[in-house]
């Protein structure tokens, strides 16, 4: 008989104790009420399959369990996301819904792109992971070279490449031209291995997939703490970031307007995946849902789910996850006047 | 070379042993059965698969998804070829002909030809990956934005010998798929076009809305029972199944080139089988002799869609197992599903995990080759489904349709679509414009321009150069060529010469015309980003139709429709065009039912004097569709306005 290995020992005993703790949050038979009242959703704006479904299908049981009612997963795919928090904001009294999205995301597409939703319209109810983004290149891109000046960079759209790439260029000192245009993930990847691009801008989840599959690098983390997953990497931010090395020579001012650039762009670029819902939600029920949902994401079945499909969590209560939400307003509202600007600055 | 070999027996044996075979045996019968249902789409079950099967090993794993990736794909083109109802988008290109055929009283043969294309597609493109899988990283890499775009000009410029036409309409209607194709938001920026502030419009026409719009409800408006299927139609044969299985054999260059289409369109990250099967059509109808006999029901139509969709599975698998780079949702789950297990796509899946690389590429051909086996053995008892009667089968059909559009994205707005599309194909038909360009068109217009949009600045940054890109070289030599073997004398020759155009053949260029010039105009009066692409089709398509539409004035004299026919259609297209409003204020459900009631007290088969039969049948299309909707299929519908209103009231 094969004896358990290290990780398998603390995997089993965290999830004992994840377990034991979701056992003493059990719901009130009042929030037991509250929610079982009306059908419950959770709403993925993307196609089944993606990393947001894989959660969304893993949170359902347990949520489901908690309530004592069943609890679908509604993909709502279009309008880059806005279709689907366009339905989660305007829901009525007679259901619940919930969004699983990438919180900036759910900020920047309401604020620049809907006239008829806005960021206000939502209520955190938790944090499923966060993780930065980060360049991903060829081997030989150092980004600390500082004779390095233009690079070309491969991204979805021009609009969704302002933040990851634009503000991030801008803080780096670096001309980058965005080649948009290029579909999903796997699209930007192949472009890179084909040397039509020089790196392009991913989550550090699929970045470290890149680096074992493909021999790329990652050049940059799109932040100011060393990721757990590759602790080598070069940071954007921090002290011995990558920003601090480009800008030594310059004046302070110019260096503080770099660090601004660069901190606004860490917090604008990572992926925060977590769930909101309305705003006008009753607050008793807002209540009881977060509730519900802060015990589903600690069940052990979602746990194991999302362990075994290699998917991170590190999840937050709504009080942390409504802080995140809202410091994501602030900054994506200070950089908005410049959006444009931005866009312009990538483009070809 | 002995290592391969090794591995390749390996692969072979975890599929073929015992009780492994019936992992994929049992996973083919899940895909067709789920494939078969209407909007279950296949990565929705795989999903669900995906969940049930974490704790599998992965060898048991691998079989149960290489069978669901083959499973679907075949059983999308049966209902395609029996109604006219594509099961998926690939399916669609198969229609062209197969329903025809159907219809011609050659069901059984289009099923067996179907199903044996398939199967030869399917063992083609296996080999294929078999014979580069050792040298495919260097292979896939060849494929970039340029190879695409000239991959979609291809499969364009068929229009040139599109039979029963006049080229200048051809071209017309192709304009107007590119344009339709446009609608949505830019490719490069984002922003917003000729979406006129819909969100629902924001990433464009749905391809299965139109593709069921265009061919299935314009067919259901015209198959009332006194117009289209007389009584002696039924009584004929529905064909042979041997004949169609000979038929793809009779044809081997053709079945040979659709299945190196297929295969090199799979290894393309993100192409898929649609571009794949209709380019293939689009060869097919370049390459082979007597093109005008396409879109009558030609066995050839059905041949190169089926063979090119099939291979095209075994390709698709490529880049997931080379590179972890999925080129569709299904590839995304794939490459979640090794994920799990641990199994890391790239390099060590074509190294140490070979084996399990080629087990998965077995289970595939396991399952298609099953797909096709009960395919011709149940083509005679699904051959005779086409001898119902037709106002029999039409119902079901566009109750079966409507669910199945508005559950694709629980979207009232692709209801719209699929009903204008409706209306628009059955114009298209009855006024003998070709419909086949402007599907095409439509399908490939927005895969040109995505690419398009990429060489361009890649182009002016100099990352991509033609001449260094053997690949592109292959495929613009194959354009021109083609294009020269259409435009030759003894092709030219074949073409019908334009029909005398009539009263309302310049009526629908004038409609087509101003819609068109509505849409250039539109950059002055709405937001959004239009490109100089997306303005020149406008344009061009403006001024081709405007002259059509002035020389057709200036023109001959064409019989008008007769108005006994007019008023036959009449029935089903103010049902159809009531239809989108009705879901609208009153649901899904309460819709179908009114839907049906409507349709049978309207019908011949039924009158007013049994209303009770009509009723039951209304109210069980209610039940049925209220349970598939809510509980099955899980679809969330928005509220009818009805209910919105009545809350507003002091009852409600």
């Amino acid at each position: 008989m094969r004896l358990p290995t290290a990780a398998e020992i603390i995997t089993g005993a965290g999830v004992g104790l994840l377990a034991t703790q979701a056992v003493a949050q059990d719901l009130s038979q009042a929030c037991i009420d509250q929610l079982s009242d009306a059908p419950m959703s959770i709403v993925v704006p993307n196609s089944a399959g993606g990393g947001y479904d894989t959660y969304a299908r893993a949170l359902a049981p347990p949520l489901a369990e908690a309530i004592g009612t069943h609890v679908r997963v509604v993909n709502m795919p279009g309008g880059g996301g806005l279709i689907a928090s366009t339905e989660v904001a305007r829901q009525g009294d007679d259901e619940i819904l919930m969004l699983l999205d990438n919180f900036i995301d759910i900020v920047t597409n309401t604020d620049a792109v809907s006239n008829d939703v806005t960021p206000d319209d939502f209520a955190a109810v938790a944090l499923v992971v966060s993780e930065p983004r980060a360049w991903i290149g060829p081997p030989d891109l150092d980004l600390s070279d500082p004779e390095l000046t233009t690079l070309i960079a491969s991204g979805g759209t021009l609009q969704s490449s302002i933040l990851d790439i634009g503000l991030v260029a801008r803080a780096l000192g670096l001309d980058v031209r965005v080649i948009a245009g290029y579909e999903g993930t796997s699209d930007n990847t192949a472009a890179v291995l084909r040397g039509e691009v020089d790196f392009t801008s991913q989550s550090m989840g699929s970045a470290l997939r890149n680096l074992s599959q493909n021999g790329l690098t990652v050049a940059a983390v799109l932040d100011d703490q060393p990721a757990g997953a590759a602790p080598e990497a070069p940071l954007v931010g921090g002290d011995a970031g990558l920003v601090m090395m480009r800008a030594a020579g310059l004046s302070e001012e110019e260096r503080q307007a770099r660090m601004d650039a660069a901190r606004a762009a860490i917090s604008l670029s990572s992926t925060q995946r977590g769930l909101v819902t309305s705003a006008a939600m009753s607050a008793d029920r807002l209540d009881c849902l977060r509730q519900a949902v802060w015990a589903a994401l600690q069940d052990p079945a979602f746990v194991e789910a999302t362990g075994a499909q290699g998917r991170e969590i590190d999840p937050l209560g709504w009080e942390d996850a409504e802080l995140m939400l809202s410091e994501a307003r602030d900054a994506w509202m200070a950089v908005a006047p410049e959006a444009e600007a931005l866009m312009d600055a990538i483009r070809p | 070379m002995t290592d391969y070999f090794s591995d390749v027996m390996t692969g072979l044996g975890n599929v073929l042993s015992f009780p492994n075979i019936f992992i994929p045996v049992i996973g083919t019968v899940v895909a067709m059965v789920g494939s078969f249902l209407p909007g279950i789409g296949n990565t929705s079950l795989a999903a669900l698969v995906l969940i049930a099967t974490i704790h599998w090993d992965p060898v048991s794993v691998l079989l149960m998804f290489g069978a669901l990736t083959g499973g679907a794909t075949f059983m999308g083109s049966i209902t395609a070829i029996l109604f006219n109802v594509p099961g998926n988008a690939p399916s669609a290109a198969v229609l062209l002909d197969g329903h025809p055929m159907a219809r011609n009283g050659q069901a059984r043969t289009a099923i067996a030809c179907a199903a044996t294309a398939s199967a030869v597609g399917s063992l083609f493109g296996i080999l294929a990956l078999l014979a580069i899988l050792p040298l495919v990283r260097p292979f896939l890499l060849e494929f970039g934005p340029l190879e695409r775009v000239l991959l979609g000009i291809w499969g364009l410029s068929t229009i040139i010998s599109i039979p029963n036409s006049s080229p200048s309409r051809a071209l017309a209607v192709t304009l107007l798929g590119l344009i339709c194709a446009m609608i949505g938001s830019d490719p490069t920026t984002g922003l917003e076009r000729w979406t006129f502030g819909s969100l629902q419009l924001f990433d464009g026409f749905g391809n299965v809305a139109v593709l069921l719009g265009f061919f299935t409800l314009s067919e259901i408006i015209g198959w009332r029972k006194s117009y289209t299927i007389s009584s002696e139609d039924r009584e004929l044969s529905t064909g042979s199944t041997l004949e169609g299985v000979k038929a793809v054999f009779r044809h081997p260059g053709l079945t040979l080139r659709s299945s190196i289409l297929g295969s090199v369109v799979g290894v393309i990250p993100g192409v898929g089988g649609t571009v794949a099967s209709f380019v293939a059509y689009s060869q097919a109808v370049q390459t082979c002799k007597r093109p005008e006999t396409f879109g009558t029901g030609d066995i050839r139509g059905v041949i190169a869609p089926e063979a090119a969709v099939d291979s095209k599975d075994g390709g698709s698998l490529l880049p997931v197992l080379a590179f972890g780079l999925p080129g569709s949702e299904g590839g995304v789950i794939l490459v979640t599903v090794l994920g799990i297990h641990g199994l890391t796509p790239g390099l060590p899946m074509l190294t140490d995990g070979l084996s399990l690389s080629l087990t998965l590429i077995f289970a595939l051909l396991l399952s298609n080759i099953l797909t096709s086996i009960i395919g011709v053995s149940l083509s005679p008892a699904l051959a005779r489904l086409t001898r119902l009667r037709i106002d029999r089968v039409a119902l079901p059909a566009l109750v079966a349709t409507l669910v199945t559009i508005v559950q694709l994205n629980g979207f009232l707005a692709d209801l719209y679509v699929a009903v204008a599309f409706g209306l628009l194909g059955f114009v298209f038909k009855r006024l003998d414009w070709p419909r086949v360009p402007f599907i095409i068109a439509f399908i490939l217009g927005a895969f040109i321009e995505r690419n398009f949009a990429l060489v361009l600045p890649l182009v002016s940054v100099g990352r991509i150069n033609f001449w260094d890109r053997p690949a592109a070289i292959i495929i613009a030599a194959l354009i021109i060529l083609s294009m020269l073997w259409m435009l030759s004398g003894r092709k030219k020759a074949q073409l019908e010469k334009a029909k005398p155009r009539g009263p309302e053949d310049t009526v629908l260029a004038g409609i087509l015309c101003i819609i068109t010039l509505a849409l250039a105009l539109a950059p002055f009066y709405t937001r959004g980003s239009y490109s100089d692409y997306a303005l020149t089709m406008a344009w061009c398509a403006t001024a081709l139709l405007g002259a059509i539409t002035v020389l057709g004035a200036a023109g001959g004299r064409h019989p008008r429709l007769e108005p006994a026919i007019a008023r036959i259609h009449l029935i089903p297209v103010v049902l159809l065009a009531l239809t989108p409003p009705l879901v609208w204020a009153l649901g899904l459900p309460v819709s179908m039912a009114a839907l049906t009631f409507a349709w049978l007290m309207t019908g011949t088969e039924f009158s007013v004097r049994r209303p009770m039969p009509i009723a039951l049948l209304a109210l069980l299309v209610f039940a049925g569709t209220f349970y598939y909707v809510a509980e099955f299929a899980g679809l969330r519908l928005p509220d009818p306005a009805i209910l919105t209103v009545m809350d507003g009231l002091p009852f409600g």
